[in-house]
């Protein structure tokens, strides 16, 4: 029994590498797990995929119809908030967004790494068993109208970007909010005819929007639970990304610490001696990133892990987590790797792979493995505090 | 008639695209201004501390910030907020070399050392910052660490 049962898990584990679309109606289909789970991989996501890129099957619907469509390899972001979906990977009918004289929004979504340029629309989301209905979604074409000159260097496609789509599942409501309700300079919602497009404010109701704030229930936050993994990495992993917090009996944590976030989505971080305040924890970037310490050799370029760092063969340090208002504290022992040491094993999933930032911490994936992770959502409350906050 | 007036409008907008590629970092303190009005962005704000001036433009949620020698050249500048600047434009005739930065492999905050550019980009969604200087461009007695 046990055995079947994980085989059954290690199937839909493999949904991430399928280069397929299933069509048809995916409500259905999500039996295995609590309708609140979904299986996340790490590692090995698809044809264009990188290492430590957590990814999901996610379904969308034409709005109020049957008519709906599996897509794989969703990178899962905990540092953005709304689903993004390359144009390419979309084989159904949505719904196109318009202002009041019926132009088509478009929008710019920006990123530390790639921004994305494409049309707002709305789709019937299905995450794991749950359905969020009309949930504006970017549909991500970066030959769309006209690339606004401020949308630099927009990602073309998954072969570009390394995955198919964004489920951006972080602290906050909206991918803009209220800013985007009142300054139509704000650079990212658009009134498009043709190929002019013209910056517009929009209501929060119109923004590209954090899918599980639109479930009927478990809409309060998410946690990532991945399990631990060698220094020297795996070839992949699987976990769970799970719907609500203490909204089941699958999801009530027990014995965590809430981590309050601050407006702008950040923690402190004391690192080598120095604060830094704007710091994160972002599942979608793929090693740690923080302030090179002194003799911290980063990997030379052409090397498998050019860009990374490059210990020899590894060095070990801690860093103090703070609430944004300077509690709960807690340290953290982290031990890098060299980076082509570990790209050149051909694992997709390691927990110590870093490289450098400046003026901030970003806990991104390796942070997650062996923890579960708990997302609070702005203006929501659970049985453990009031977003926006994380908890471990 | 209204054709002509038309095509007079364009012709300037295009002239003063045309005029912001050669500005702000490594142009001359007036690039400012040229930036501020590509940028559509309210009065910039100017600091002096004496050795090096600092002009502030706020737009779009996000604020720019410029950093002048003494000779009135630009020699680095940063951001931080909600959107990130428009690259073309902010790092002049420095973006041709951002471009080349090498391709790393994932998702995350990037830091470049070409040649003549140091480029810093990072932050999340809604909260993005980074930062930008020329080493031979930064005034005696002064290192990177003033651009912030």
């Amino acid at each position: 029994m046990k055995l079947k049962r994980l085989f059954i898990l290690a199937f839909i584990g493999s949904a991430c590498n399928q280069q397929y679309v299933v069509q048809g109606n995916a409500l259905g289909t999500a039996a295995a797990l609590n309708t609140n789970m979904m299986v996340v991989q790490v590692g090995n996501c698809g044809p264009y995929t990188y290492d430590n890129e957590p990814c999901v099957s996610v379904t969308i619907c034409t709005p109020g119809t049957t008519t709906c469509q599996t897509i794989p390899n969703i990178l899962v972001d905990t540092g953005s908030y709304g689903l993004r979906i390359f144009s390419s990977a979309i084989s159904i009918g949505l719904t196109q967004e318009t202002n009041s004289t019926g132009q088509a929004i478009g929008e710019c979504a920006f990123f530390g790494s790639l921004n994305t340029w494409g049309q707002v629309q709305t789709a019937d989301v299905i995450l794991g068993g749950e359905k969020a209905p009309n949930v504006p979604i970017q549909v991500i074409n970066s030959a769309y109208a006209k690339t606004p000159a401020t949308c630099t260097t927009p990602a073309t496609g998954p072969s570009d970007a390394g995955y198919n789509g964004i489920l951006g599942v972080g602290l906050f409501n909206q991918d803009c909010g209220e800013n985007c309700t009142t300054d139509a300079t704000n650079e990212m919602y658009y009134a498009c005819t043709g190929t002019t497009c013209t910056n517009i404010t929009v209501t929060l109701a119109q923004q590209v929007s954090n899918p599980v704030v639109g479930l009927p229930l478990d809409n309060n936050g998410v946690s990532l639970q991945l399990p631990s993994v060698p220094l020297t990495g795996a070839p992949t992993v699987t976990g769970t990304l799970t719907l609500g917090i203490g909204t089941q009996a699958d999801n009530t944590p027990t014995g965590v610490t809430v981590y309050p976030a601050d407006t702008d989505g950040n923690f402190i971080t004391v690192f080598g001696g120095k604060k830094y305040p704007t710091s994160f924890i972002d599942s979608g970037s793929n090693g740690l990133f923080f302030p090179a310490p002194t003799g911290l050799a980063t990997c030379a370029s052409g090397t498998a892990g050019s860009g990374f760092f490059c210990p020899t063969p590894s060095a070990n340090y801690t860093a103090t987590q703070e609430g944004s208002s300077g509690t709960p504290q807690n340290m953290i022992s982290f031990e890098i790797y060299n980076a082509t040491d570990l790209v050149n094993t051909g694992n997709g999933v390691f927990p110590s792979f870093a490289s450098s930032d400046t003026t901030e911490f970003d806990w991104g994936l390796p942070f997650f493995l062996g923890r579960t992770v708990y997302v609070g959502i702005e203006g929501t409350t659970s049985s453990i505090g009031s977003g926006p906050y994380w908890a471990y | 008639m209204k054709s002509f007036k038309v095509t007079l409008v364009i012709l300037t907008s295009s002239l003063l695209a045309g005029a912001t590629a050669v500005a702000s970092l490594g142009g001359a303190e007036a690039s400012v201004e040229q930036d501020r009005q590509t940028f559509k962005a309210p009065a910039a704000t100017m600091q002096d501390n004496g050795t090096y001036r600092v002009h502030e433009i706020t737009t779009g949620g996000t604020s720019i910030k410029e950093y002048v020698s003494p000779q009135g050249v630009v020699f680095g500048v940063s951001w931080k907020g909600r959107v990130n600047p428009d690259f073309q434009t902010l790092l002049g005739t420095y973006f041709n070399e951002s471009q080349t930065a090498p391709h790393k492999k994932g998702r995350g905050p990037t830091v470049f050392d070409g040649p003549n550019l140091h480029l810093e980009k990072g932050g999340h969604m809604r909260a993005l910052g980074g930062r930008a200087y020329v080493s031979g461009l930064i005034p005696s007695g002064l290192t990177e660490s003033v651009v912030q």
